[in-house]
C-alpha cells in the first residue's frame, strides 16, 4: 500500500497546523513545492512523527526534458494561436484591443507555465507514489494554489483553503470567489465577507487563525517583550510607542491607488508631528514590509520632508507580532494588524482611505477599532494617549468584538484546523490515529515516537521561545534580556 | 398563522414583562445602530406636528416620543397596557425633572372624555395590531376638533411595489404573532379617514435605510449585506454620517410617497374634509407616477421638496466632503437608480462630486470587465484552452490572479505600474 500523504501549500506561518495534523496521523508525508520544504519544516514535521518531501524531488532527468519541451510547445503554440485572424476577430468587439489582450495573456503564460508545468508533473508523480488524502492551501486564488486545487479536483481529492487573512474589505475581482471544497475562516466576520459576495456558507467553517494562536498566551509576556524591543531599537520603554503598519496597492482592483503607501505613511507621520508639536510624548515606529516602494530611506526621506528630527521615527521590516505586543497604539490601513491588536489587547486605529471605504467599512461601529480618516488621526491618537478612560473603553469594546473576528481567541485554532483536515481527508488514505498506531508499533519504535512528541514542547513555553529566538536572531549584537516563561 | 384576537392579546401582554421593559428601555437609551436615526425621525415628527397644550400618548412605552414634548411645555398624559412600562417611563421623566400623567389602558378603549386632548401621538404601537379600523375612531374621539393624530405604521404600498404584485392587508396574519407587522396602504388609510371624519395633513415616508427589522425592500439584496449593516452601524457614532442621513430622510425621502420606504408617519387632523383628502390622493398619485418614470420626473418631485433642486444638490454635496462614509451611503442607495437610468449623479450632486461618484462606478465596471476577461481569455475553446490544458487540469485558472492586474494596467489604463 502507498504511504499516506497530504499536499500542502500552506505558508510557513501555518507550519504548526501541519505539525498538529501529523501528530493526529503519525506517518503522514507532507508533500509540498520545493520552496516550502525548508530545513525547519522538515525537522518539525519529523519531530511530530511524519516526513516532508518536496514534490520536485520526485522528478527525474527525463521528466525535466519533457517539461522543458512542454512549456516551449505551449507558450509557442499560444503565441501562434493569438496571432490568428480568427482569434483576433473573436475579440474585436472587446473594450480592450485584441492585441493588448494577446500581449497580456502571452506575458502571463510566459511567467506562469515554467512554474506550473513542472509542479503538476511532480504532483502526478507524487500521486502515483503516495496515497494522497487531502490538499490544503493558504490562498486558493493565487496562481499556484489555484491550479493545485484544480488538479486535486481533477484527481477527486478533497481540498481545504485556510484563509490567508480576514477579508476586512469586500472581496473584489479575484478575491470574490473560493475554489477549494471548504474554506476555513477566522471568525464570523470572515463568513460575512464571503456571504456578501455570494459564497455558499455551507462551504465555510469557522476555525480561527492558527497563526494567531500565540496571542492567547503571549499577552502575559508583554513587559519583557517590550523591554527587549525597546533595547533593540533604542526606544524608551516608559514613553508611548505608536506603531504604524504600512500598506501598499495590489493593483487588483481599479479602485486601488498606486500612491497608497506614501499617502498613508505621510498621514501617519504628519499626525505624529502634530502631537509632538503639542508636546505629547510618543515614539513612532514604522513597521514596514518588503515591497518595491518601501525602504528605510523612503521613510527617512518622508520624515525629513516633514522636518521631523533624524532617527525620531524608527523603522522595522520584521517582527510584526513583537511590534503588535510592544505597541501602545497600533495604526494600520484596512489591515489584519488591527485584529492582531484586538487579540493583543492594544488599541487599534484603522486609517481608512477612499479605497477602504469603497470596499468597506472594515469594522462595525461597535467593534472597538477606531476608524478614522487621515485628518482625524492626530486627535484619535491624542485621545488614546492622554485619556485613560477612553483608552479603557476602546479596549473593552475590542475585547467584546474580538471573537467575532477570530474564533481562535482560545488559542485552539490550530487544533480546530487540524481536526477539520482529518474530517475532510479521504478516510481510507489517512494514516491511523496515534492510539491505533501505537498498538501496532514495536516497543522501541513506540518509545522513539513518544520522545519525538515530547520534544515538541507545550505552549506557551514553546511559542515564547520561538518568538524571542526570532527577535534575537535578527539582532544578534544587541543585549537581550532572558525570557522568563 | 394566527387569529386577530389571539394576536391582539399577545401583543397587548408582551410588554408587561419587566425584563422586556428593561431591555426595550436600554435599547432606546443606548441608541445603537440605526435606532438613533429612527428615534430622531419619529421624535422630530412628533415635535413638528403635535400641537396644542394637551397631548395624549397611546402606548407611551418609555416615553421617548413624549418626554421631548413635556420638555417644551406641553402637558402629556400617557397610557400603556403595561404598568412596568409606565413605571419605567415615570423613572426616566423624573430623572429629567419632567412631570407627566400616566395610567394603564387598552389602546382601543381610552378612559377619557371626548375631545380631551389637542393631539394624540402613538409610536410603534398601531403597527402591532390588525384591528386599526376599530382603533382609529376611538383615537379620534378623544381629540378635539381640529386636533391631530400622529402615528407610525408600515407601508403596504412599499411592500406591494417591492414584490411587484397585489398584496392583501390580511396576508400579514399568516405570520406568527411575534413577527406580525401591520402594513397599511395610503388609499386604505384615506378611505378610513373619510369614514371617520379625519383629514390627511401628511403621510411622511421614513426609514430609507434603517436596516434590521425595518427593511427597505427597494434596496434589494443590499439589505442582506453585512457591509451595509456595518456602514449603518456608524449612524450611532459618526456625526457627519448621521447628519447626512437625517438630511436625506427629512429633506428628500419625507417629501415623496409611501412606496419609497417601509414605514410612514401619518398626520391626521380631526376635521371632515373629503374633498381635501381626494385632492391629496390625486396629488400623491401624480407624484407616484412621476417617480415610476424612467428617468424620474424631477419636475414633479421638485414641487414637493423643501428647497429648489439646485440648492438641495449643493447641500447634499456639502455633506459628502467631510465624510467618506456619507459618500459610500449615497453610492449604495442611489447606484441602482443611476444604473437603470432613472437618475443621474448630476441630478443629486454638484458637478465635481457627481464626477467623483461616476468615476467610482466606472472603476467598479472596469473591475467586472477585467475579472470577466481574466476568466475567459485562458479558457477560450478552439485553441487557447486546449494549449493550457495539462492532463485535464486547466492551467489558465492560475493566470486569472495576475491577469487582472495586467488588464487593469495595460488594457484599461487604471495603473502605471509604478507604486509610490
Amino acid at each position: 500500500m502507498s504511504a499516506p500523504a497530504i499536499v500542502s501549500l500552506l505558508l510557513p506561518k501555518n507550519l504548526r497546523v501541519l505539525e498538529a495534523f501529523v501528530r493526529r496521523h503519525p506517518g503522514t508525508t507532507v508533500l509540498s513545492p520545493a520552496y516550502a520544504a525548508t530545513t525547519d519544516a522538515r525537522e518539525r514535521i519529523a519531530a511530530a512523527g511524519g516526513s516532508w518531501v518536496a514534490v520536485e524531488d520526485l522528478l527525474d532527468s527525463t521528466d525535466q526534458a519533457t517539461i522543458a519541451s512542454e512549456v516551449q510547445r505551449r507558450t509557442g503554440g499560444l503565441a501562434e494561436q493569438l496571432a490568428t485572424p480568427a482569434w483576433k476577430r473573436s475579440w474585436s468587439g472587446a473594450r480592450i484591443p485584441a492585441a493588448t489582450l494577446a500581449e497580456c495573456l502571452t506575458a502571463e503564460a510566459t511567467d506562469r507555465l515554467p512554474g506550473l508545468v513542472p509542479l503538476l508533473t511532480a504532483l502526478e508523480r507524487a500521486a502515483a507514489r503516495y496515497a494522497i488524502s487531502l490538499v490544503v492551501v493558504n490562498d486558493d486564488v493565487t496562481p499556484t494554489s489555484r491550479v493545485v486545487v484544480q488538479w486535486a479536483r481533477h484527481r477527486q481529492l478533497p481540498t481545504l483553503h485556510l484563509s490567508h487573512s480576514l477579508l476586512l474589505c469586500e472581496p473584489y475581482t479575484v478575491h470574490a470567489q473560493t475554489h477549494a471544497d471548504v474554506t476555513a475562516v477566522f471568525g464570523e466576520r470572515g463568513v460575512e465577507a464571503y456571504k456578501d459576495v455570494g459564497v455558499d456558507p455551507g462551504r465555510l467553517r469557522v476555525t480561527g487563525n492558527p497563526a494567531w494562536d500565540d496571542y492567547a498566551q503571549l499577552g502575559r509576556y508583554r513587559s519583557e517583550l517590550r523591554a527587549t524591543m525597546a533595547a533593540l531599537h533604542g526606544l524608551v520603554p516608559g514613553t508611548p510607542i505608536v506603531v504604524f503598519g504600512t500598506t501598499w496597492s495590489a493593483n487588483l482592483t481599479a479602485l486601488g491607488d498606486e500612491a497608497l503607501y506614501g499617502k498613508t505613511l505621510r498621514a501617519f507621520l504628519l499626525a505624529c508631528r502634530e502631537l509632538r508639536d503639542q508636546g505629547i510624548a510618543l515614539q513612532p515606529v514604522v513597521k514596514d514590509r518588503p515591497s518595491r516602494e518601501s525602504s528605510p530611506q523612503r521613510v527617512q526621506q518622508l520624515a525629513a520632508e516633514l522636518a521631523l528630527p533624524p532617527d525620531w521615527v524608527r523603522f522595522s521590516m520584521a517582527d510584526a507580532t513583537s511590534w503588535v505586543l510592544t505597541a501602545d497604539i497600533l495604526v494600520s490601513v484596512q489591515s489584519n494588524l488591527s485584529v492582531e491588536a484586538m487579540l493583543a489587547g492594544v488599541p487599534a486605529i484603522n486609517l481608512f482611505t477612499e479605497l477602504g471605504m469603497a470596499l468597506g467599512p472594515c469594522f462595525a461601529a461597535d467593534a472597538g477599532v477606531r476608524e478614522v480618516e487621515a485628518r482625524e488621526l492626530a486627535p484619535a491618537l491624542r485621545e488614546l494617549l492622554v485619556d485613560d478612560e477612553r483608552r479603557a473603553q476602546q479596549l473593552a469594546a475590542q475585547a467584546r468584538a474580538v471573537a467575532h473576528h477570530n474564533a481562535g481567541v482560545d488559542g485552539q485554532a490550530t487544533s480546530r484546523v487540524a481536526a477539520l483536515m482529518s474530517e475532510l481527508a479521504l478516510p481510507d488514505r489517512l494514516a491511523p490515529a496515534p492510539s491505533a498506531a501505537a498498538e501496532a508499533l514495536s516497543g522501541t519504535e513506540g518509545e522513539r515516537r513518544v520522545t519525538r512528541l515530547a520534544r515538541s514542547a507545550p505552549f506557551p513555553l514553546y511559542a515564547v521561545r520561538q518568538l524571542f529566538s526570532f527577535v534575537r536572531s535578527r539582532y544578534r549584537s544587541a543585549a537581550v534580556p532572558a525570557a522568563s516563561p | 398563522m394566527t387569529t386577530a384576537s389571539h394576536l391582539i392579546e399577545w401583543k397587548t401582554n408582551a410588554w408587561k414583562d419587566p425584563a422586556m421593559v428593561s431591555w426595550y428601555s436600554q435599547r432606546m437609551v443606548v441608541n445603537q445602530g440605526t435606532n438613533r436615526l429612527k428615534n430622531r425621525l419619529e421624535v422630530d415628527a412628533c415635535l413638528a406636528h403635535a400641537t396644542g397644550a394637551e397631548v395624549l400618548d397611546v402606548g407611551i412605552g418609555t416615553g421617548r416620543g413624549s418626554l421631548p414634548l413635556c420638555a417644551r411645555g406641553q402637558r402629556v398624559t400617557g397610557v400603556d397596557s403595561s404598568q412596568a412600562m409606565l413605571d419605567e417611563c415615570q423613572r426616566l421623566a423624573h430623572a429629567q425633572g419632567l412631570v407627566l400623567r400616566t395610567q394603564t389602558s387598552q389602546l382601543d378603549c381610552l378612559p377619557f372624555a371626548a375631545a380631551s386632548f389637542d393631539s394624540l401621538i402613538s409610536l410603534n404601537v398601531l403597527m402591532h395590531f390588525p384591528h386599526w379600523r376599530q382603533i382609529l375612531p376611538e383615537w379620534k374621539r378623544v381629540v378635539r376638533p381640529g386636533g391631530r393624530l400622529i402615528f407610525d405604521v408600515h407601508s403596504l404600498d412599499h411592500y406591494r411595489a417591492a414584490l411587484g404584485r397585489p398584496v392583501a392587508e390580511e396576508e400579514g396574519l399568516q405570520s406568527e404573532a411575534a413577527t406580525y407587522t401591520l402594513r397599511i396602504a395610503a388609499e386604505d388609510l384615506l378611505a378610513e379617514a373619510d369614514r371617520c371624519g379625519l383629514s390627511v395633513r401628511a403621510l411622511i415616508p421614513y426609514g430609507a435605510f434603517l436596516g434590521g427589522g425595518n427593511r427597505n425592500y427597494l434596496l434589494g439584496e443590499l439589505e442582506d449585506k453585512a457591509f451595509w449593516a456595518r456602514l449603518l452601524s456608524f449612524l450611532a457614532t459618526d456625526e457627519a454620517l448621521f447628519e447626512f442621513a437625517l438630511f436625506i430622510e427629512q429633506e428628500v425621502v419625507a417629501r415623496l410617497t409611501t412606496t419609497v420606504t417601509g414605514r410612514f408617519m401619518a398626520v391626521l387632523e380631526n376635521r371632515d374634509d373629503r374633498d381635501g383628502n381626494k385632492d391629496w390622493l390625486a396629488d400623491n398619485r401624480r407624484l407616484e407616477a412621476g417617480l415610476r418614470r424612467t428617468p424620474i420626473a424631477l419636475d414633479l418631485v421638485a414641487g414637493r421638496l423643501a428647497a429648489p433642486l439646485a440648492e438641495l444638490r449643493e447641500r447634499m454635496s456639502g455633506y459628502l466632503a467631510p465624510s467618506l462614509r456619507s459618500g459610500r451611503l449615497l453610492e449604495c442607495v442611489a447606484a441602482r437608480l443611476v444604473a437603470t437610468g432613472r437618475l443621474g449623479w448630476s441630478d443629486l450632486l454638484t458637478a465635481p462630486l457627481a464626477a467623483q461618484l461616476a468615476d467610482l462606478v466606472a472603476k467598479r465596471a472596469d473591475d467586472r470587465l477585467a475579472s470577466e476577461l481574466a476568466r475567459r481569455l485562458p479558457r477560450e475553446p478552439g485553441g487557447v484552452a486546449e494549449l493550457l490544458d495539462y492532463a485535464g487540469v486547466p492551467l489558465g485558472t492560475g493566470f486569472e490572479y495576475l491577469l487582472v492586474e495586467r488588464l487593469l494596467t495595460q488594457g484599461l489604463g487604471r495603473f502605471t505600474g509604478v507604486r509610490s
